[in-house]
């Protein structure tokens, strides 16, 4: 490997300092954890309505409670661990010396 | 059948093989019996079963078809009707004008028969109710 | 702030559970000790019906459709009762309690009670790890 010396390069003038949002298709990012804290909450519900049920006796199965119970907890932990990192990511950004 | 459909019916099980087992062991003690209330020798009594049915509501027959049933219940104690044995005795006090004695139609070996199998049953129902109740608790540890 | 965590219809009915679970536990073993004694009546403990009842009678819907609605607020949850079960017989010295029956009943209310303690203890930890963010 040829080792050469540093060069100046020109800083290329493309516009890298905009985020564009992204065509055709996919949501942004708000609408997404909007959407994700909307399943968070009706898990949550059912979690509650399965809680209800255990306690009046009505259940089929024991593994239904602790199953809706799970998957509530899945959800909540796993939507704010993203939450962190956005939080995190912003903060990083706020940070940068401009 | 509910969250403790298979504890019940297991339950259900228990009661009647302690119910014929009492049935066995009072045919066992009177099997030389020759004097009753009514008159002639004891006759052997057998227990009848039969499957419990589900008092259903008409909500419960709407919402789920799969209903497997709620263990066994006791229709009856009968008498068994067969001829009872005649013994010669013409000492015994109750013989009648021929010198015979009207024994029991109790057969001991069937009875112990039975006994083993009552006594198996309830083994298996103890079984199954223990078998139930673990599978439940080991239900709540989803996720542990 | 802290009654709608805290005292949450969720959390009531849970305890309420667990408090008649409890007596129940009570009850049988007062029923098994008296298997032999001539004349005793077995009693049981009421909560499941009272609670199923006062749940269908209330005309708001249990599912929340909206998170800041609370159910359950206007009825109050039924106290668990003890009743005594004095009309059946199957002995002839008066005593009506079943073994069978009992120790299947000792079964379901210890797994009755394991599923409403697992319950209370997901949702409070699930509180906490939401009150520490997750770190």
């Amino acid at each position: 490997m040829r080792i050469e010396a540093l060069k100046l390069m020109p800083v290329s003038s493309t516009d890298v300092a905009q985020t564009s949002p992204v065509e055709g298709g996919s949501k942004n990012f708000g609408e997404f954890l909007t959407e994700a804290l909307g399943e968070v909450n009706k898990l949550q519900n059912d979690s509650a309505q399965t809680s209800f049920d255990l306690a009046a006796g009505k259940l089929q199965d024991v593994s239904q409670v602790t199953i809706a119970a799970e998957k509530a907890t899945i959800a909540m932990q796993l939507t704010m661990q993203v939450r962190n990192k956005m939080i995190d990511a912003y903060q990083e950004i706020m940070r940068m010396q401009v | 059948m509910g969250m403790f459909g298979a504890i019940d019916a297991a339950a259900s099980g228990l009661t009647a093989e302690r119910l014929r087992m009492d049935v066995i062991s009072n045919n066992i003690a009177n099997v030389n019996t020759t004097r009753t209330a009514e008159g002639g020798a004891y006759r052997r009594q057998m227990v009848v079963f039969a499957p419990r049915e589900n008092e259903t509501t008409f909500a419960q027959m709407l919402s789920e078809n799969l209903n497997s049933g709620s263990g066994v219940r006791v229709v009856g104690i009968r008498k068994d009707d067969s001829p009872t044995r005649k013994v010669y005795d013409p000492a015994h006090p109750d013989a009648n004008k021929d010198g015979y004695v009207e024994m029991p139609n109790i057969n001991t070996v069937t009875e112990m028969v039975d006994m083993i199998t009552a006594t198996r049953g309830y083994e298996a129902n103890v079984t199954v109710l223990n078998a139930a109740k673990s599978m439940a608790l080991k239900a709540l540890e989803i996720g542990k | 702030m802290l009654d709608s965590i805290l005292s949450s219809p969720r959390v009531t009915v849970l305890e309420q559970a667990l408090s008649a679970s409890s007596l129940r536990q009570k009850v049988i073993s007062n029923n098994i000790s008296n298997v032999n004694t001539p004349g005793y009546k077995k009693s049981e403990v009421l909560f499941e019906d009272m609670l199923q009842s006062v749940m269908n009678d209330d005309k708001m819907p249990m599912l929340q459709t909206n998170a800041r609605h609370l159910p359950l607020q206007q009825v109050s949850i039924p106290t668990p009762r003890v009743n005594v079960i004095g009309d059946t017989s199957i002995r002839t010295d008066g005593n009506n309690v079943d073994i069978d029956v009992e120790m299947a009943n000792l079964a379901k209310n210890s797994i009755y009670y394991n599923a409403v303690v697992q319950q209370l203890s997901s949702y409070f930890s699930g509180i906490k790890s939401a009150i520490k963010e997750g770190r």
